[in-house]
C-alpha cells in the first residue's frame, strides 16, 4: 500500500530517537523555549494522530514520536515535559513530571501521573489528553 | 439532505461518508478528528462499536474503520478498514471489494484510503 500524502498534516518530528539533536545534551527547553511532548505510545497510526491532534490545537508544543522501544534513550536525550506511552518505564517515572500510560495491555483504562498525582480513567477521552498537555505545559513554566 | 453536495444547477455529488467505530473512545476521537481538519470535505460520523451495523444502515457511509468488522459492513460498505483487531499491529484494508492486509498502519494509509475512495453516486 501506498503512503499516502498528508497534505497539511501537522508534522511532530518523527523517530528520531537515533538522531542526536543539536544543543539538546545541555538544555533543550532553553533552546526553543517550548514544552516538550513525547508520544510513545502503540499501535503507531494512533501515535500519529494524537500527535498531529496536539500539534494542531496545541501549536506551542514540541512534540516528539518515537516507537516504544526508544521511549527511554529519548527521555534521557530529549527531556521531555511529558510523556505519552503504552507502558511505564522506571526511566520515566524517575525522569518525566507527566505522563500517561495509555491503555496498558490494550485494556480500556489509562493511568496519568501529573507532578506525583496519580490519576486513573476509565475510558480517556481526546479533551483529557489536552488537558493533560495543558497541565504540563504549566509545570514547564519556569518559577 | 445531509451528505450531498451541491454543485450546480444540475449536479449532484455525495460527499465522502466515513463511519468510524473502533476502539478506545480517544483512538476513535482522534483518527475521527485528525479527517475533519485534513480532508474537510469528507463527513466523518462516530458511533461505538456497539452500534456499529445500525449506523451502517443508517447512514450508508463509503468506508467504515472498526477494531472488528461485521457481515453487514462486508456486506453494504464499499471500503472498510477493520484496523488494529484484537489489538494486533496487522489490519485489513478493503477497497472496493479488494482485500489486503497492512503491518503496521500509519496514519497517512487512512488518509490516502480516504482520498482514493470515490462516494457513493446519490
Amino acid at each position: 500500500m501506498t503512503r499516502g500524502d498528508a497534505r497539511t498534516l501537522p508534522n511532530p518530528t518523527e523517530d528520531r530517537s537515533d538522531k542526536p539533536v543539536a544543543g539538546e545534551a545541555s538544555s533543550p527547553r532553553r533552546r526553543t523555549g517550548k514544552p516538550r511532548v513525547l508520544m510513545a505510545n502503540e499501535p503507531r497510526a494512533y501515535r500519529e494522530g494524537i500527535a498531529a491532534v496536539i500539534g494542531q490545537l496545541r501549536p506551542e508544543v514540541e512534540i516528539w514520536t518515537v516507537e516504544p522501544d526508544a521511549m527511554d534513550g529519548s527521555i534521557l536525550r530529549f527531556s521531555p515535559d511529558m510523556v505519552v506511552c503504552s507502558k511505564v518505564t522506571d526511566a520515566l517515572k524517575g525522569r518525566v513530571r507527566v505522563w500517561v500510560e495509555l491503555y496498558p495491555e490494550h485494556a480500556a483504562h489509562s493511568i496519568a501521573s501529573i507532578g506525583g498525582r496519580t490519576m486513573e480513567y476509565a475510558e480517556i477521552q481526546l479533551p483529557d489528553l489536552l488537558s493533560i498537555v495543558d497541565r504540563a505545559e504549566e509545570l514547564a513554566q519556569p518559577n | 439532505m445531509p451528505g450531498v453536495l451541491v454543485l450546480g444547477y444540475h449536479t449532484l455529488m455525495r460527499v465522502k461518508r466515513v463511519l468510524m467505530a473502533n476502539e478506545l473512545t480517544s483512538y476513535r476521537e482522534t483518527i475521527a478528528l485528525v479527517i475533519r481538519e485534513l480532508r474537510p470535505d469528507v463527513e466523518v460520523i462516530e458511533a461505538d462499536s456497539g452500534t456499529l451495523n445500525q449506523q451502517v444502515l443508517r447512514m450508508s457511509p463509503d468506508l467504515v474503520i472498526c477494531s472488528s468488522v461485521t457481515s453487514v459492513v462486508r456486506d453494504r460498505v464499499p471500503n472498510w478498514v477493520e484496523l488494529y483487531p484484537e489489538c494486533q499491529p496487522l489490519s485489513t484494508f478493503c477497497i472496493g471489494g479488494e482485500s489486503s492486509t497492512v503491518d503496521d498502519v500509519q496514519l497517512s494509509d487512512l488518509l490516502s484510503l480516504v482520498d482514493r475512495m470515490e462516494p457513493r453516486q446519490g
